[in-house]
């Protein structure tokens, strides 16, 4: 499975390129009033080139996967040559690489002259060197004998020897007992660089290289070192044998060689978000979906990487991945008992939920399961109470419920979005039927606003969801958070899509700066009829068209320009009070028109605020 | 009372909003894409970095020509206040 690809000496140019870039915006100053707009749009490009484009770029250059083992084998010039001139010349020798007696002759003198000079009979710094020796000319060979490179895979493998050994010397290097040029990573790399795709081919050897992975750390060390010279299938196996581990849900009996095991685990569940397929295959693991999502043994931020992508991850093959992404939900949802959600987990969920909105929406009901339909085939997500208890371990957590906040608006302006692409497509339907449509796809948001609402019935603790929700219409907050909704081709990905790829701690961040750290107690409520207000009569209010299909045409245009103004005004206005009476001169411009009056009312009644039961 | 502005200052701001824009449009950060394509790195990820790299890339050219509005504005009002200078002497 080939997902990813980087060209090492490409990438490194483009981070040179990033940066240069990053400068020369910084660079860019006016005291000229008029060149302020000018300068935000450089800042927010800036922020985005920071805050996303380059730690994806040094994601990829922090990792050491663009190099091979090869380049570095940790072998002394002197030894290189005068073992690598050995060898090229007992290998000429051969019969060609059908001799395969004599590598394997070659190889098991190798590894048994490591063993023995762990033992004490023998200097390791040699022994080690002509492993990697070995190890090179018999590399070099296999790139170009396919049949040569599947026979050493199958002869190393599955050999205990190698990974009783390469252990062994982990623990010496560690104790600073091995000469300075020796390393357990190379012969490690070189193991895994020989396996590659041989263990993927069947369950039992994935287990078998993950069985060691949890008595020593150095074949995490080594995946994470060259992750791409296996199969994606390889590295989550390994992933899951030490999220099991760590999290003491394995039946494991050997404990861990050294203590730092949980950190490679958690380094190796990061590298895992960074392929949505693998978290999905990962986490579809129920042993493992458990794990991440209630022990406090894993990192938090690793766990909302891996479960974000496995969630939000973009569906790679169509309606296949989705139904996946809905069952391994609905698996949360059973597998979380209420209260018990780690941290790392809310976060993710509240990273991720985004794209299921538009069905949840659609199905939520209070008198029985929901069930989501997906082709010819259909996915019972949980009952309306087991999903208001997973939403209220989302809601624990403060970054996660921020993100929410950000989430449920980004949804909310998607609807409309919706409404008003619907109305356009079909101008000729009847007033009385567009108010309908306008009035359905926002009534799909005030449902999930409902299930929040059952989730924490106290609404005092929902200050970060109510301000991330209210600040949500500022472009500064998504600008903050590297997002960007209304321009051009970031449309081409809905915002709440786009929303999965930012961490918590960004939003939370975000939120935190732009505003104040308490919000004033203003009510869910009434934060929420303003913001509804603004939603119902902005699409109106800024275009004619879906204006005439809502049979508002007789609303003088003087009214619309000073709701439009009204309207500014509030999405500007950081002061809850203000807000209100903003949105008071807001209604009544609105009851001065009776068309107007009527269109207001008649969606609030469907999908407005009534509809929390407020 | 009313005052007629400057001309030459005027100009002058015109001058610093056509250099500014002149900078975002040739700022390096438009040609990143040329570095950043799927031939240097693909991945979901990359993907989504670059369609962000490309919306705000609209939004810089925008902001670049918005500027070069601004400033044929400025000149406007300084052609405006040197005729109306020209008449009060």
């Amino acid at each position: 499975m080939s997902i990813f690809g980087y060209d090492p000496a490409r990438v490194t140019l483009l981070r040179a390129r990033t940066i240069g870039a990053i400068d020369a915006l910084a660079g860019l100053h006016s005291s000229d009033p008029e060149a302020a707009h000018a300068l935000r749009v450089a800042r927010l490009l800036r922020q985005n080139l920071e805050d996303t484009w380059l730690p994806a770029v040094d994601d990829i250059v922090s990792s050491t996967a663009m190099c091979t083992w090869r380049r570095n084998a940790g072998l002394t010039e002197d030894a290189m040559v005068r073992r690598l001139g050995r060898l090229v010349e007992r290998f000429d020798t051969m019969s060609g690489t059908t001799d395969r007696a004599r590598a394997t002759s070659l190889l098991n003198g190798a590894i048994d002259g490591l063993l023995d000079a762990l033992r004490g009979n023998g200097d390791i710094g040699r022994a080690h060197d002509r492993l990697i020796a070995t190890a090179l000319v018999l590399t070099d060979r296999a790139d170009r004998d396919p049949t040569l490179a599947a026979w050493l895979a199958g002869l190393i493998g599955a050999d205990d020897r190698w990974f009783e050994a390469i252990g062994r010397l982990d623990e010496i290097v560690r104790r600073g007992l091995a000469p300075d040029h020796v390393s357990a990573l190379h012969p490690a790399t070189f193991v895994l660089a020989i396996g590659g795709g041989w263990w993927s081919a069947t369950p039992e050897r994935i287990e078998f290289l993950a069985h060691w992975a949890t008595r020593t750390p150095i074949w995490a060390e080594a995946l994470l070192d060259a992750p791409w010279s296996v199969d994606l299938s390889v590295v989550v196996g390994v992933t899951r044998a030490l999220v099991l581990h760590t999290s003491h849900t394995s039946d494991a009996t050997m404990p861990p060689r050294v203590s730092d095991t949980a950190e490679r685990t958690d380094a190796l569940l990061r590298l895992v978000a960074g392929a949505p397929a693998a978290a999905a295959m990962l986490l579809a693991d129920p042993g493992v979906l458990a794990a991440v999502a209630t022990s406090p043994r894993l990192d938090p931020d690793a766990v909302e990487a891996v479960v974000a992508a496995a969630l939000g991850g973009p569906p790679m093959d169509g309606s296949t991945a989705h139904r996946d992404q809905l069952e391994l939900l609905a698996e949360l949802v059973r597998l979380t008992p209420p209260g018990s959600m780690a941290e790392g987990a809310a976060r993710g969920l509240a990273r991720s939920v985004g794209p299921f909105l538009d069905e949840l929406g659609i199905h939520l009901d209070t008198r029985r399961p929901v069930v989501i339909p997906v082709g010819d085939e259909q996915v019972v997500l949980g009952t309306y109470e087991e999903l208001a208890a997973l939403l209220g371990g989302v809601l624990d957590d403060p970054a996660a419920q921020a993100t929410l906040g950000l989430v449920l608006a980004a949804h909310r302006s998607e609807q409309r979005d919706a409404a008003v692409r619907a109305l356009r497509e079909d101008p000729a339907r009847s007033p009385t039927a567009a108010v309908a449509v306008m009035a359905g796809h926002l009534a799909d948001t005030t449902r999930i606003l409902h299930l929040v609402d059952t989730a924490r019935e106290d609404r005092d603790e929902l200050h970060a969801l109510r301000f991330a929700m209210a600040r949500a219409r500022t472009d500064e907050l998504l600008g903050m958070v590297g997002l960007i909704p209304a321009v051009g081709p970031a449309r081409a990905v809905p915002l709440t899509r786009q929303l999965t790829t930012v961490s918590t701690r960004a939003v939370a961040k975000a939120v935190h700066a732009a505003g104040p750290e308490r919000v004033p107690d203003v009510g869910l409520d009434r934060d929420l009829a303003v913001d509804f207000t603004v939603v119902a009569l902005e699409a109106p209010t800024r275009d004619p068209v879906v204006r005439r299909a809502l049979g508002l045409d007789p609303v003088p245009i003087e009214r619309w320009t000073e709701i439009d103004s009204l309207l500014d005004a509030i999405a500007s206005e950081p002061d809850p009070d203000e807000r209100d009476q903003l949105h008071a001169r807001v209604l009544a411009v609105v009851a001065g028109s009776p068309d107007l009056d009527a269109y207001l009312e008649t969606v609030r009644s469907i999908a407005g605020d009534a509809g929390l039961g407020g | 009372m009313d005052v007629t502005p400057d001309p030459e200052l005027l100009r002058r701001r015109a001058a610093g909003l056509r250099q500014l824009a002149d900078r975002l449009a040739t700022t390096p950060a438009l040609s990143l894409d040329r570095y950043g394509g799927p031939e240097t790195w693909s991945s979901p990820r990359a993907d989504l970095c670059r369609q962000l790299l490309g919306a705000n890339r609209v939004q810089l050219r925008h902001a670049a020509e918005d500027l070069l509005t601004r400033a044929r504005r400025l000149e406007r009002r300084a052609d405006e206040a040197e005729l109306t200078l020209g008449v009060l002497r």
